[in-house]
């Protein structure tokens, strides 16, 4: 009976928690990111698409992991509108809708998290893959590669955390900025493994580097507070977009030439 | 018979995908027809590494092995390993625009 109530009084809370949380976000702005989401959703599945395509006729490992962080990318963005969706239902505000988005937001949120871990990973992969792939002989061996990246990625996460919480959101950017630093020498040393020493300044390529700030830099909008903050944020989902679309336009292109 | 990856630095390792298109070209250059040991020796590959490219480019239906007059066990592109020859620059050129 104790429990009962306990639970009674945490869900009557956690109600309370949720109809606030969704109180303070306007209809405007939910649909705004809805529609945000479910473009970015069908921009990223249609590169994995299109880079499938491409990959079941040259089958380049390096090919594979970036049409893998697409798909990734599509799945994290498809788990947001998701969410996104159940909180729009939700500012009806009826008790059903409310407890759907207090039982759905965490699950939603990890997934998505997940989906974007790998996503990072797989991009990881991909621009790295030129330099380590004459190293990685068996198949044992790039599995291990993979597994240290995975590793790197999510220590990433966790260090920005606990920067985050113990330093303080400046302190936090610093140390992505440096991690930025870091992953750009590594995009040089990638490029130089294949004898390139000319700088690319292909669009396609910039498309590239700039999804990676993004995703590697992250949002600055926590150190921001107010109308700027969501200016900031609102800046980098149009930034992410424009990287998808011209991302697009290369693989659709080379897909008409290397599939015809 | 031309040296292959000729446009390479001296000293320069070849990547995985230069070493295969090297393969692809050997055989086609051979009439597509070539011999195991021959092709080794012009892949400039060790017996190992040959091994391994052999079976990834059979596996993958870029080449094939058949006999030849019935004795002897000879070496030769596919539709796929042709058409991948073919395309290859492309996928450089395209490879590099993305600078994967």
């Amino acid at each position: 009976m104790t429990a009962g109530l306990f639970n009674a009084t945490l869900s009557e809370e956690l109600l309370n928690q949720v109809s606030e949380a969704v109180a303070s976000a306007s209809i405007s702005d939910i649909i705004f990111d809805l529609f945000l989401y479910a473009l970015m959703v069908g921009l990223a599945l249609q590169i994995f698409r299109e880079t499938s395509k491409i990959y079941s006729f040259m089958e380049y490992e390096g090919l594979r992991y970036f049409k893998n962080t697409f798909f990734f990318y599509g799945l994290a963005n498809f788990f947001l509108l998701v969410l996104d969706l159940v909180f729009l239902l939700a500012k009806s505000s009826t008790r059903a809708s409310l407890y759907m988005l207090a039982i759905s937001m965490i699950p939603l949120f990890i997934l998505a998290g997940i989906c974007f871990w790998f996503a990072k990973v797989n991009l990881l992969s991909s621009i790295s893959w030129k330099m380590v792939e004459g190293t990685l002989g068996k198949r044992f061996y790039k599995f291990l590669y993979f597994i240290f990246l995975m590793f790197l990625t999510m220590m990433d996460m966790l260090v920005y955390i606990l920067i985050s919480i113990f330093l303080g959101e400046y302190y936090a950017f610093g140390y992505k900025a440096f991690i930025f630093v870091f992953i750009l020498l590594l995009i040089r040393s990638n490029m130089r493994s294949c004898g390139e020493t000319k700088t690319i300044t292909h669009p396609y390529y910039l498309g590239l580097i700039l999804l990676f700030t993004l995703s590697f830099l992250g949002n600055i909008s926590p150190l921001l507070e107010g109308k700027s903050a969501e200016l900031i944020s609102s800046a980098f989902d149009l930034l992410t977009l424009i990287a998808y679309v011209i991302i697009l336009k290369g693989i659709r292109k080379w897909s008409r030439i290397l599939l015809t | 018979m031309e040296p292959y990856s000729s446009d390479m630095k001296p000293f320069q390792k070849r990547s995985r995908l230069e070493i295969i298109q090297d393969i692809l070209k050997v055989i086609r250059d051979s009439n597509n027809i070539i011999s195991p040991t021959k092709l080794q020796r012009l892949s400039n590959l060790s017996y190992q590494m040959f091994e391994e490219y052999l079976g990834e480019l059979e596996s993958k239906g870029m080449v094939e092995l058949k006999q030849y007059k019935g004795k002897r066990n000879v070496y030769s592109l596919t539709q796929k390993g042709k058409q991948f020859l073919d395309k290859y620059e492309d996928f450089v050129s395209f490879l590099r625009e993305f600078g994967l």
